[in-house]
């Protein structure tokens, strides 16, 4: 092993743009599939955390606005607990410099109370406007700040804590803005519901009854949440392993291409070793170490750009803010590219092995070659 | 000492077969200890294949080969490999020196393999090769050397582990008259040393240098 390790210190000092360029290929194919791995792992978090968020909520969008008179009978539906009237909008919101277009929902500051408790947060918001932890970083909102979208604007009264939920991408604003907005409270009319089941078992007696008596556009209830989060979660990690088995494969491929000319290249070096009297695990062994190096570091190097870059910046990439998120994806995607990366070697090991140990070595010393 | 003990090498009807061709047919010799053994015959005649079968590097098809009265076709392949490091150093016509190591480094690797600690093999790889007279090139890489100068550090080489045998496959044959000379009067002194010498070629002027000649023809080798 002793005189294996000389020989490769020997050979890497001397080859450092091969060495190098195996490095690069393995932090490439690392920071890939971390990078697929992330994007996986923020989305079924989120997927988590929203089902979470549905356990007992029914969320209702309407066709066409209702007046509140018209919804006091969803209250008196089997299995509801209490319902929120909201104003659901989208609009293109500005601060500062940042803009962009945001989910706004106009309601009861109560809702957003309630909200938070389904995901075990006990926070009593200040102020009107309530902005969903990624709509803050969004739009680099704090709170006190004044955020300006479509024809309202106002004080942040405060930034929600983040949830992991759908919670996150949308701005709360109190029902008191738009009433302001529009005159009168009889002038106020909605087109969305939020309700509160006593149990999950209500869900479908109370979904049929809603479509029953409204004209519904669409409706989010615990059922259906779980069964959209299931296949998001499915889509998301089919497409993440399709990309990373891609680019593992790639960089598998050029690697074996690399060292299958490598030792096509060394065949008479390797010659000369065995006429020396070098054993077999020997040559073996000092045709492995520099590719061992070449892969360890590159997967050191990978994790730790991973850690430092891939994990807290892929959103700057993705949705185009920055959010540092979370150990679980580090620790998932360090595994699945290291398993993957031993087992790549171990491949190129039993095959390297096999070739030295098939290799004639009067056929490469011979002066005729 | 006995004249059997004397042997170092005893080649019984060796036979190697390539194809349908007998590169060596039946071979048999001794050769003894302190011995200058020159082998020669013209390109193709099969004595790069002998010197391989000797130093185990090939397998003969029949007959066996002892060393030190070992059968070598007894060895397994780690036995094999330490056979060559500790008593074989082979010297080969186109030097097959490591293009990545120094003069000096190429010159320490069979030590290195013995398990010579790399400053003890350093300073005898540089003792040889002063000996040798390429000193001062000990920390060129191969491409930097003349051809005379890359066959002395391979004969240093071969010499690292004090080898009671040394396997010389055409030495001189890229080299010119003057080098030449100065690679058969080390192998010369080598043998004085009381080291083994078996040297394969087409020069027949070589054989001056020998103490005992075999010619290969056709496969068969015939005492001179």
């Amino acid at each position: 092993m002793r005189s294996s390790w000389w020989y490769a210190r020997r050979y890497i000092s001397r080859r450092r743009r091969l060495v190098v360029a195996f490095l690069f290929i393995v932090v490439a194919v690392s920071v890939f599939v971390a990078f697929n791995f992330a994007f996986y792992y923020e989305v079924s978090y989120r997927n988590a955390r929203t089902r979470e968020l549905y356990s007992r909520l029914v969320k209702v969008f309407f066709e066409e606005y209702v007046e509140e008179s018209n919804l006091t009978a969803v209250g008196e539906l089997d299995g509801v607990e209490k319902y929120y009237p909201m104003i659901a909008n989208t609009y293109m919101a500005h601060h500062g410099d940042k803009s962009g277009y945001v989910p706004v929902e106009f309601c009861d500051r109560e809702l957003v109370v309630e909200l938070l408790k389904q995901l075990d947060f006990s926070l009593n918001p200040e102020g009107f406007i309530y902005a969903g932890y990624l709509v803050a970083l969004k739009l680099d909102l704090r709170e006190g700040e004044k955020l300006s979208f479509g024809p309202f604007s106002g004080v942040v009264g405060c930034v929600l804590p983040y949830t992991g939920s759908l919670l996150d991408t949308v701005l709360f604003v109190d029902l008191s803005v738009y009433i302001d907005y529009a005159g009168s409270e009889a002038n106020v009319s909605y087109n969305g519901l939020y309700i509160f089941l006593i149990s999950r078992d209500y869900e479908d007696s109370v979904v049929n009854a809603l479509y029953e008596r409204y004209r519904v556009r669409y409706i989010s209830s615990p059922s259906r949440v779980a069964e959209w989060v299931e296949k998001s979660n499915r889509l998301q990690l089919l497409s993440s392993m399709f990309f990373s088995s891609l680019a593992l494969l790639m960089g598998l491929g050029i690697i074996i291409l690399m060292i299958y000319r490598e030792y096509e290249g060394r065949k008479r070096e390797l010659s000369i070793l065995f006429a020396l009297g070098t054993k077999t695990n020997t040559v073996v062994s000092a045709l492995l170490i520099p590719l061992y190096i070449a892969l360890f570091s590159g997967l050191l190097v990978g994790s730790i750009l991973t850690f430092f870059f891939v994990i807290p910046y892929y959103h700057l990439f993705v949705y185009g803010y920055y959010r540092l998120f979370g150990i679980n994806t580090y620790v998932a995607t360090f595994f699945s590219v290291g398993l993957t990366l031993l087992v790549m070697l171990l491949a190129i090991v039993l095959v390297i092995n096999r070739k030295v140990k098939g290799l004639r070595p009067m056929e490469f010393l011979r002066a005729e070659l | 000492m006995s004249a059997i003990n004397d042997n170092l090498v005893r080649l019984n009807n060796v036979t190697k077969i390539y194809g349908f061709r007998r590169v060596l047919d039946s071979i048999s010799m001794n050769v003894h200890r302190g011995e200058f053994l020159i082998v020669v015959g013209p390109s193709g005649s099969g004595k790069t294949t002998l010197l391989g079968i000797i130093a185990g590097l090939e397998t003969p098809d029949e007959g066996e080969i002892y060393f030190e009265g070992r059968r070598v076709s007894d060895m397994n392949v780690d036995e094999l490999a330490e056979y060559r490091n500790k008593h074989i150093g082979l010297i080969f016509q186109n030097y097959n020196l490591i293009p990545h190591l120094t003069a000096l480094e190429n010159v320490m690797l069979p030590m290195i393999i013995a398990g010579l600690r790399e400053s003890k093999a350093k300073r005898k790889a540089l003792m040889l090769l002063k000996q040798f007279g390429v000193g001062d090139k000990a920390m060129s890489y191969p491409n930097e050397l003349s051809g005379g100068e890359q066959q002395r550090v391979a004969v240093a080489r071969a010499l690292a582990n004090d080898p009671s045998l040394i396997l010389a496959d055409e030495p001189t044959a890229n080299l010119d008259r003057e080098n030449e000379e100065v690679i058969m009067e080390f192998l010369s002194r080598i043998v004085s040393e009381g080291r083994t010498v078996i040297l394969v070629t087409h020069k027949e002027y070589l054989c001056d240098y020998a103490s005992r000649v075999y010619r290969l023809v056709d496969g068969r080798l015939v005492e001179v």
